[in-house]
């Protein structure tokens, strides 16, 4: 199956996404992937991991890993004012290996969305995404929302061995 | 989960719902209390609607919806039970029963409607039956006297008695989770109470203390797996090996009843399918090589287990040719070592020969075995597990491969230390020593800071050297150091603050971060924070298990 034929099937009957945002970008994640919407915690460093893992959670006695997704779709940090510390959320996903969760700087709404407002990724090798991770972009009333499934961007990048150490 | 997960979850709580269905219908004979039973059954037969309809088994859900109809009009009184409304109903749920499994297997769908029509228009039937109401006394008779063939469902009541039950494991591992928070909180209570005077306390905080030990060793035990669940398969594979490579091969199994940690014995199975292809193909000599050296032409393959405290022992026997250590020998002096120096090996070092990557004596690669790489990945498995192998071999006589393992990988006992302000720990069986070194007494070694022993010279490491960590400043005249051993191996370890021994229960590190920097896993402290566990081959600058080697592996010196 293409992949716009398995993009067309997982939207044929509409989906609901979480929109959020990411420094002044909006994004969505489908809720069906979603275990929780949590306020930023604890967060632990994983020794030799760093950018984008900004370390793990203990999420009631799970460990999680925790990824800021600014340095991934190359966005420039919030301010960090107060304001903007307040608003921000980590979103857990369920995804094969677990729990992931992701930062982000503002959680919206949920919308749900049918076959004919999802527009296929156009085929891009500008914009600084891996198309693999892109469901589709919707616009709601003239903003357009890139929705991505956050994990496949970071599974690419740990895969690939970018952030693996040298050890000496 | 998976789907077939899902399906035996379904298939064993409808197996309950079916007891439950069974045994309150049959108590509606005799039991006084019937509106109670009653309800039960409609629970029941609820559930059972629910479950199904989450399954998507619609056939299932008309049925039981029918049979929930019926049961609700007995509830308020509208019908009345009598003799035969026992019997039909347990007739309604033989064939829901039957329902139920064409469903699960997926089969016959054109039946399972056919049952559910059946089912509804039976139970609707139910009342307008039998006139008379049945005397309680005959109807016992009769079910008592019914054939248990005819019965059809009910055999279930003829079963043995249960002595065994199923758990699932994830509610296994959350057992144990809950015993590792009830260790860590029973750490911290004994933090707090230390300096305390109050003596009864701090005895009953010691029996407390006996008690989470003894129940965190039985759910240990509970959670192992006997290792023969994994050695049948075994049988299949030393067949089908020995007739490639035209051997004859007895195949014994010994201790396969004892049990492993789960987590060993997933990762074990192809180490073991390598060590045994190994035994039939390098191994063991050809039917006719045997009578000619006066053996059995049958050749003894042994997967031996047992059991040693805290290890189990698994190994590959076989009663063979024996390596070729003159062999090994000189496939090794043609990369540079002289005679005297192969003369002078020991067993650990040509295991890790023997164990380099792309190392074979054999001649030929074929299906079965010969590139060399197979030995490495039983090395690396059996590291990566905290293990040990050795290897024994003599010629003429066979070769006896066993790996040395930890029963439970779930928990270990650490040395705690700080590294800036994160936690980190080392597996305890790795550490020689803590030790205070005064900082004027290391000297440096080809470049490299080292601290003298009578043994000899250790290199100091710092954490920010393995993992990009802050660097920490080194200002006191003595420096804290952890001496960390693995094998011939040694190094210190600088840490600013040791924080002492600690049983910990590892938790698995998500995926996504495994295997990737070092660390082997990660604990929760009673804190809440999450302290990391080493994985101390980083120390030695070998990488983290499963990633793929740069070079051989050096042999000590």
């Amino acid at each position: 199956m293409s992949n716009a034929e398995q993009l067309k099937k997982k939207i044929q009957y509409g989906i609901q996404i979480v929109t959020f945002r990411l420094g002044t970008e909006s994004y969505g994640v489908p809720v069906a992937k979603i275990r929780e919407i949590i306020r930023p915690m604890n967060t632990f460093p994983v020794p030799g991991l760093s950018e984008p893992v900004s370390g793990v959670i203990n999420l009631r006695g799970e460990i999680i890993p925790v990824v800021r997704m600014h340095p991934v779709l190359g966005i420039a940090d919030s301010s960090g004012s107060e304001d903007e510390e307040r608003k921000r959320r980590v979103i857990i996903l369920d995804v094969e290996s677990g729990g992931f969760g992701f930062i982000v700087d503002e959680v919206w709404e949920v919308i749900k969305v049918s076959s004919e407002d999802v527009q296929p990724p156009p085929e891009m090798s500008g914009v600084g995404i891996d198309v693999e991770a892109v469901i589709g972009i919707v616009e709601i009333s003239g903003k357009m929302i890139i929705c991505i499934e956050p994990q496949k961007l970071v599974g690419g990048i740990l895969n690939t061995g970018n952030l693996a150490i040298e050890c000496t | 989960m998976k789907v077939s997960d899902y399906k035996e979850l379904y298939r064993s709580e409808a197996d309950e719902i079916f007891h439950g269905l069974e045994n309150g219908i049959i108590s509606l004979e005799s039991c006084e209390d019937q509106q109670a039973h009653i309800d039960d059954l409609f629970r029941h037969a609820h559930n059972l609607k629910g479950i199904s309809g989450a399954m998507g088994y619609d056939s299932v859900v008309t049925a039981s919806h029918a049979i929930e109809n019926f049961l609700d009009a007995l509830r308020k009184g509208e019908l009345s039970i009598k003799h035969s409304t026992v019997d039909k109903m347990l007739e309604a749920v033989d064939m829901l029963r039957e329902c139920v499994t064409l469903a699960v297997d997926e089969k016959d769908s054109d039946r399972r409607a056919e049952l559910a029509e059946k089912i509804a228009i039976h139970v609707a039937g139910i009342d307008d039956d039998d006139p008379g109401t049945a005397e309680p006394s005959s109807s016992r008779e009769d079910i008592d006297d019914r054939d248990p063939e005819e019965a059809g469902g009910s055999q279930a009541e003829f079963r043995e008695p249960i002595k065994t039950t199923r758990v699932e494991l994830e509610r296994l591992d959350r057992i144990m989770t809950l015993v590792g928070e009830l260790i860590i909180s029973r750490i911290r209570f004994i933090g707090q109470m230390s300096g305390a005077e109050n003596k009864a306390l701090m005895d009953e905080l010691e029996v407390f203390g006996r008690l989470v030990s003894e129940v965190q060793r039985e759910v240990m035990e509970a959670r192992l797996v006997p290792v023969g669940q994994v050695c049948q398969r075994f049988k299949r594979l030393v067949r089908d090996a020995a007739r490639e490579k035209a051997r004859e091969v007895k195949f014994e199994i010994v201790g396969s009843e004892i049990g492993v940690d789960r987590a060993v014995l997933e990762e074990i199975v192809d180490p073991l399918v390598h060590l045994i292809r190994n035994a039939i193909g390098h191994g063991i000599e050809t039917p006719e090589e045997r009578e000619a050296l006066g053996k059995d032409r049958e050749a003894v393959v042994t997967l031996g287990v047992r059991r040693e405290r805290n290890h189990v022992i698994i190994e590959v026997m076989d009663d063979g040719r024996g390596i070729d250590f003159k062999r090994v020998k000189a496939m090794r002096a043609s990369e540079g070592l002289s005679t005297e120096e192969m003369a002078e090996l020991s067993e650990e070092e040509l295991c890790s020969i023997l164990s380099a990557p792309g190392f074979s004596t054999s001649r030929g690669v074929d299906r079965i075995s010969g590139r060399g790489m197979g030995m490495n990945i039983v090395k690396k498995t059996v590291d990566s597990l905290g293990g040990v192998m050795h290897i024994k071999s003599s010629a003429g006589k066979g070769t006896s491969i066993s790996l040395h393992l930890p029963v439970n990988l779930s928990i270990i006992k650490v040395l705690m230390f700080y590294v800036g302000d994160d936690v980190h720990a080392l597996p305890i069986e790795y550490i020689k020593e803590t030790t205070r070194v005064e900082y004027g007494s290391l000297k440096k070694l080809r470049g490299k800071q080292v601290f003298m022993t009578p043994e000899g010279p250790i290199p100091v490491i710092r954490p920010w050297e393995i993992f990009d960590a802050k660097v920490e400043e080194e200002n006191g005249r003595y420096i804290k150091m952890i001496v960390v051993e693995m094998g011939e191996k040694r190094a210190g370890i600088v840490v600013k603050r040791i924080l002492g021994q600690q049983e910990i229960v590892i938790k698995g590190l998500p995926s996504i971060i495994r295997g990737l920097s070092g660390i082997s896993g990660a604990t929760i402290l009673g804190s809440g924070k999450v302290a990391f566990i080493w994985d101390p081959h980083v120390i030695f600058g070998e990488r983290s298990a499963y990633e793929p080697d740069k070079e051989t592996i050096v042999l000590a010196n």
